[in-house]
C-alpha cells in the first residue's frame, strides 16, 4: 500500500531518508512544473526546487497540516521564483508580453522533440497567457496532483480547477490547431485575458 | 458557471497524458535536480536555532527602486538575535557582508550543499564577511558565545 503524504512526513520527520526520497520523487515533478511554468532557465529553476526542499528540511517538524504540503512546497517555490524574476529586473506584471518575444525559455525547446506535432503542442503551450500555462504545466506533473492539491498550489478556490482546467486545455486546442477532441465544442469560450490577474 | 465538479473530460484527460509524455522528453527533471533534492535531507540540522528570513529586498522593495547596482539586502531572526547580509553579485560568485546582532558571535560560518562549510572571523561587532561563494543557496551558521548555535534559513543568493 502507498504510503499517504502524512506518513511519509512523519517518518522522514524521525530520520528516514528512504520517506524523504518518497517525497521527493512525488513532489519534484510538481516543483519543476512551477518552477518552468515562470520560464525560468535550467540553473535557475534548479536553485528554486533546490532551496524549496532545503526549505522542507528545516520546517520537517513544523508543518502544521501534511495534506497542504503540496501547496505548501508549490507556495515556496512561487516564492523562489518570483524572487529571482525581481531581482533579475524582469518585470513580472509584464510577463504576458513576453510570449511573442522569440525565446529561448528552457523546457519549452520543441527542438528535441521529433513528433511534429508533439512539437506544435509544446510550443503552443508556451503561448498561453501565464495562468492557463502555469495550471496546465501544475496538472501535467507527474504524478499529477489532484484538484484539492491544484487547488492550493494555484491559489484558486477547488470549484475552479475543473473549468479552469477545461477552458484552458480549450485554449490550448485552439492555438495548436488540435480539433475534434471531445467536450470542446461545450466549453465556453471566454476572452483570452480573462485570467491575467493571476500575478 | 456552475462551481459544481464536472467528471473529468476524457479528451481533457488525453490531452495532459500526451503533454505529460511530451514534457518527459523535452524538460525531463535534471538528474542533477533530483540528487540535489533527496541530499537536501542530509542537510537537515537538528541541534540549532532556526533564523528565519523576515526580510528580502530583493521582494519587498517596491518594483519601481532602481534595481542592479544596489546590493540585495537579507535580514534573518530568531527571538532578539539578528543576522543582516548584503550581498554582492559578480557574475557567478557571491559576496557577504553581514553583521550579528543582538548577540555576541564566537563564530560564523557560511555552508552550500554539496560543500565543506567555509568558517570566516567575526569582529566585536558582530560583523563578519564571506567572499567568492557560488550561486545558489546558501545559509550561515552562527555560534553564540552561550554556545547556543543559531543557523540561517536556506536562500538562494
Amino acid at each position: 500500500m502507498e504510503a499517504t503524504t502524512r506518513q511519509l512526513l512523519a517518518t522522514a520527520s524521525a530520520g528516514d531518508q528512504r520517506a524523504w526520497d518518497a517525497l521527493v520523487e512525488r513532489y519534484n515533478s510538481l516543483l519543476w512544473s512551477v518552477a518552468r511554468s515562470h520560464r525560468l532557465s535550467t540553473p535557475d529553476a534548479a536553485d528554486v526546487v533546490q532551496t524549496t526542499w532545503l526549505r522542507l528540511v528545516e520546517h520537517l517538524d513544523s508543518i502544521a497540516d501534511p495534506d497542504r504540503l503540496p501547496g505548501w512546497l508549490a507556495t515556496t517555490a512561487r516564492r523562489e521564483c518570483l524572487r529571482l524574476l525581481r531581482h533579475a529586473g524582469r518585470e513580472v506584471q509584464s510577463y504576458t508580453a513576453l510570449i511573442d518575444v522569440p525565446d529561448d525559455a528552457p523546457g519549452l525547446d520543441a527542438g528535441l522533440l521529433r513528433d511534429e506535432r508533439d512539437a506544435a503542442l509544446w510550443h503552443a503551450l508556451a503561448t498561453l497567457d501565464e495562468f492557463c500555462q502555469q495550471l496546465i504545466r501544475v496538472l501535467m506533473a507527474d504524478p499529477p496532483p489532484s484538484y484539492a492539491e491544484a487547488s492550493a498550489i494555484l491559489g484558486i478556490p477547488i470549484g475552479s480547477v475543473g473549468p479552469s482546467r477545461g477552458r484552458c486545455l480549450s485554449k490550448l486546442r485552439r492555438v495548436a490547431g488540435i480539433s475534434g477532441a471531445a467536450g470542446d465544442s461545450v466549453i465556453s469560450r471566454g476572452p483570452d485575458r480573462a485570467a491575467d490577474s493571476a500575478s | 458557471m456552475s462551481g459544481q465538479q464536472q467528471p473529468p473530460d476524457p479528451g481533457d484527460e488525453a490531452l495532459l497524458a500526451r503533454l505529460r509524455r511530451i514534457a518527459a522528453e523535452a524538460d525531463p527533471v535534471p538528474e542533477m535536480v533530483i540528487q540535489a533534492a533527496r541530499s537536501a535531507f542530509g542537510l537537515r540540522e537538528l541541534d540549532a536555532e532556526l533564523a528565519e528570513l523576515v526580510r528580502d529586498s530583493a521582494v519587498d522593495v517596491p518594483a519601481t527602486t532602481v534595481r542592479g547596482a544596489a546590493p540585495r539586502l537579507l535580514s534573518f531572526e530568531f527571538g532578539d538575535v539578528a543576522v543582516e547580509c548584503e550581498i554582492t553579485e559578480r557574475a557567478l560568485r557571491r559576496d557577504i557582508l553581514g553583521q550579528l546582532v543582538g548577540a555576541n558571535a564566537a563564530g560564523v560560518a557560511a555552508e552550500v550543499p554539496g560543500a565543506a562549510a567555509v568558517t570566516v572571523p567575526v569582529d566585536e561587532r558582530g560583523r563578519f564577511s564571506v567572499r567568492d561563494l557560488p550561486a545558489g543557496p546558501v545559509r550561515l551558521r552562527c555560534r553564540l558565545a552561550d554556545g547556543t548555535t543559531v543557523v540561517t534559513s536556506w536562500a538562494a543568493v
